[in-house]
């Protein structure tokens, strides 16, 4: 225990070191710059500079990569609020009530919210860590593909309430992007399903051309076609306005501290097992905070909720999942998987292990992590706050659709280098301009997108080596229970408030003479 | 006689001559190869995705290539077989595209004539093999049975695969054939990190993945090494021993297919088309790289073992050879339909 406390305070002290500190920093500068172009993303930046890695001081270069990591998303979600643009699956839900807060003229409250939801999530992760360390690894045994399989169906069952009016409108755009999910090679079988002999679709749909269509593209098809620009001219506060929407944002996260808390250890527990992608549990994460919230029909319009509870769950998981890759050499994700090559090449095997030869370095990397999140925010208030980039909000229609819809173009081609992923944008935009118009929710479309493979796959991989009962397993009957605790919380408490009021009347009709 | 003497000595000149001007011819080749390349930019064409061991392997070496060759090397990720189709159908005919993706899978789908292959093995120019690793058979530390002949004798194993008809799978059925086992193969695993687990769960009995893999698997606690395939033992694994020093007899009926999926690594390719002199200076610059001692000690770091890489022109024939055996992808089709829970 000692040891482990004194592993903790040395990995902080590490970055006393200017040296050390200068490359986190510039991991930072990084991940800002990468961020906002759609994606391009850290990845591409990390796997640029892995070769460089090889020679360079072990914290300082490790540092570096984990900073990128960290802050590429939180200029991916800067985009996202501003812009309408993400280059994520994690900054599409950020997406759904940022930018409506944008087009209200609150831009800054919904970056104020981000930042500091993705800064405290990032703390506690590090503070998690310190406790999780000794559990991890039977934590992450307990759940099989009997769980993930659980896990993946509490995500889709939000599929109905993402919608905003109608329920139907909801699970018919969440089937379809179950069923757009399935194009491609099934995994299990080698069978192609709807590929059409398409070299490009037998991979699958990748989910960047399909987001960036739906929501980016189609928002701007919408401002060429009714001549609007993102937020009517004036709308948008700069200067000390914006600065005092930001701090509000801040104070925002801070009256909602128990859905932050239970975002975070959500997305705690969800990163530290692999196979649980970021896209996956921020999509959990908004389910949640929507079937909890007292005014779930705001969801989707500009809801602060929706901002905090994504984005909080977001960076918990990416704390854990450098835990996971860390001590037990498992990663869950691209990033963690470069991150793993750049510890190979300094000589350091990740695995259990680490926890006797290297566990100052997991801690210095977790520090690195938090850090990075803290030094993001500071500059990110710097930039948006008195270099004005809001005024990109008012540009006129001419201007802004061209340019975004250039990016966008790019971004998609970016991702698998084909030119096809442009046509597969082109075709979401249209669709994502049709659903908006027609009030079919884009978000439950993404949900069933997203999930739909895993569902298919887990469930398959469960009920071959578990066998039909596999839902019997301890961990997968709490996961149920969890999901049916979610649906009947409402009645529950409507139905509670009812007899308070009720037994409140008859008081009051007893005390009357 | 003078005539005589003089015929040969003509003709001794002419040798000579021809000798000289071969030489040369083949001297200004590779020169001329050689000089090709200084200052251009190579497009390494990764068939999978990045961070994952091919990718971190090939932005290992790339900075070492980019010395030895004189060029700027960009990597770039596709994914697996539209890696190698993009490859075979759009890479440059100069020697400026290269490929990197093993070549068991890339022989595998084509043999298999699995859905959206466009390439035909035989016609790409194979450079070097940089990651020759032997095979190894792994048993989760959940299983009761912790001996080959304990594990003959269980019911209903149940061994893990990535893709159907993958090389994993593949592999898994021809030594379920090879052993004698009573296994079912299910595929699915979304990478082999996710297998590792399922393995270390106890959710499947086995998996048969390369020797790094299984080394770090084994000191994490994740699996336990039963046997190499092949004739030789790993280099990583040294004290696990091989499926003939087990006593076990491969029949001839599958002796194709276990040939098969114990041999190949990770191999660097061209496109067909690429001159003839710029193949052999690039098989030559991967062998040069065989010396730098810096490159060895990043791939140990990287893979935890240093392995020479093989000659292109072994991996070459290799190939052909497999590819000649029109009876093989029948067989390994067969072994696959036979265990596996898909049909």
């Amino acid at each position: 225990m000692l040891e482990s406390l004194e592993a903790f305070v040395q990995g902080f002290l590490n970055y006393a070191d200017l040296f050390r500190f200068g490359f986190l920093m510039l991991g930072v500068l990084v991940g800002i710059f990468i961020g906002v172009v759609p994606a391009l993303g850290g990845i591409v930046a990390m796997s640029l500079l892995l070769p460089l890695v090889f020679g360079m001081d072990k914290i300082a270069a490790l540092s570096m990569l984990v900073a990128i990591h960290a802050i590429s998303g939180t200029g991916d979600n800067i985009t996202s609020i501003l812009m309408g643009l993400p280059g994520s699956g994690p900054a599409a839900i950020t997406l759904l009530d940022g930018f409506p807060m944008t087009r209200k003229g609150e831009p800054g409250k919904a970056l104020g919210a981000m930042m500091c939801a993705d800064t405290m999530g990032a703390l506690l992760g590090v503070g998690l860590a310190f406790v999780m360390i000794p559990i991890v690894r039977p934590l992450v045994m307990s759940f099989g593909n009997s769980e993930l399989f659980f896990l993946i169906l509490m995500g889709l069952s939000f599929l109905a309430i993402l919608s905003k009016e109608s329920p139907v409108k909801g699970l018919m755009a969440g089937f379809t992007g179950i069923i757009l999910s399935l194009v491609g090679l099934q995994h299990s079988t080698g069978v192609d399903r709807f590929a059409f002999g398409k070299d490009f679709l037998l991979g699958g749909l990748d989910i960047v051309p399909v987001i960036l269509g739906l929501f980016a593209g189609a928002e701007m098809f919408q401002m060429a076609v009714f001549k609007e620009t993102i937020v009517p001219g004036g709308v948008v506060k700069a200067g000390k306005e914006l600065r005092r929407q930001f701090f509000a944002g801040v104070k925002e996260v801070f009256q909602h501290k128990w859905l932050w808390f239970r975002s975070c250890v959500l997305g705690y527990v969800m990163g530290l097992i692999p196979g649980i992608g970021s896209e996956v549990a921020v999509w959990v994460s908004y389910g949640q905070a929507k079937q909890t919230s007292k005014h779930p029909e705001l969801f989707g319009t500009g809801c602060i909720e929706g901002i905090i509870a994504p984005e909080s769950t977001n960076n918990a998981k990416e704390g854990a999942s450098l835990l996971t890759t860390l001590c037990l050499g498992l990663p869950s994700g691209v990033a963690m998987a470069i991150l793993l090559g750049a510890l190979l090449l300094q000589g350091v095997i990740p695995g259990p292990s680490i926890l006797t030869t290297d566990l100052e370095l997991t801690f210095t990397l977790i520090w690195g992590l938090a850090l990075a999140n803290i030094i993001g925010a500071v500059l990110c208030f710097y930039i948006i706050g008195y270099l004005n980039l809001t005024w990109l909000t008012t540009l006129p229609p001419r201007v802004l659709v061209p340019t975004i819809l250039s990016v966008v173009y790019l971004g998609s081609y970016t991702t698998d280098n084909q030119i096809a992923a442009i046509g597969v944008t082109i075709v979401f935009s249209i669709i994502g301009l049709v659903m908006k118009r027609g009030g079919y929710s884009r978000a439950a479309m993404v949900l069933g997108f997203i999930l739909g493979r895993f569902f298919e796959g887990y469930f398959f991989l469960a009920l071959q080596t578990m066998g039909p009962l596999f839902f019997l397993r301890p961990a997968s009957l709490g996961i149920i229970v969890i999901i049916i605790s979610l649906y009947i919380y409402r009645p529950i408490q409507s139905f509670m408030q009812r007899r308070r009021g009720r037994s409140a009347l008859e008081e009051i009709a007893g005390e009357e003479p | 006689m003078d005539r005589m003497i003089k015929h040969m000595a003509v003709i001794g000149v002419l040798v000579v001559l021809s000798g000289l001007i071969m030489g040369g011819r083949a001297a200004l080749g590779a020169d001329a190869s050689e000089e090709f390349f200084r200052g251009k930019t190579v497009d390494w064409i990764v068939a999978l995705e990045a961070g994952s061991t091919t990718d971190l392997i090939a932005r290992t070496i790339a900075p070492f290539l980019a010395k030895e060759l004189n060029v700027k090397i960009k990597i770039e990720n596709r994914k697996t077989d539209e890696g190698i189709n993009y490859l075979y159908n759009q890479g440059t005919k100069d020697g400026l595209t290269l490929g990197i993706k093993d070549s068991d899978s890339i022989i595998g789908n084509d043999i298999a004539k699995a859905p959206g292959v466009q390439y035909e093995t035989e016609k790409l120019n194979f450079i070097a093999d940089v990651y020759p690793s032997t095979k190894i058979f792994l048993i989760s530390p959940k299983l009761p049975y912790k001996t080959l002949d304990a594990l003959k004798k269980a019911k209903g194993l149940r061994a893990g695969g990535t893709s159907a008809k993958g090389s994993l799978a593949v592999t898994c059925a021809v030594m379920i054939e090879v052993l004698g086992l009573d296994a079912k193969i299910i595929t699915g695993f979304k990478g082999s990190k996710e297998l590792t687990l399922a393995t270390a769960r106890g959710e499947v009995d086995f998996m048969i993945p390369r020797d790094t893999t299984a080394m770090r698997n084994e000191k994490d606690g994740y699996a336990v090494s039963l046997l190499a395939l092949g004739n030789k033992r790993s280099a990583v694994l040294p004290n696990v021993p091989t499926v003939p020093e087990l006593g076990i007899k491969v029949s001839k009926e599958v002796a194709t297919a276990y040939k098969f999926v114990t041999s190949g690594g990770l191999t660097v390719v061209l496109p067909p088309g690429v001159p003839e002199a710029r193949v052999e200076h690039l098989r030559k610059v991967f062998q040069r790289l065989n010396n730098n001692l810096e490159l060895q000690k990043a791939m140990a770091k990287m893979t935890g073992v240093w392995l020479p890489f093989v000659p292109g022109q072994d991996v070459q024939q290799e190939m052909a050879a497999i590819k000649a055996d029109k009876a093989l992808a029948t067989k390994l089709d067969a072994l696959f339909k036979k265990y596996s829970v898909v049909r």
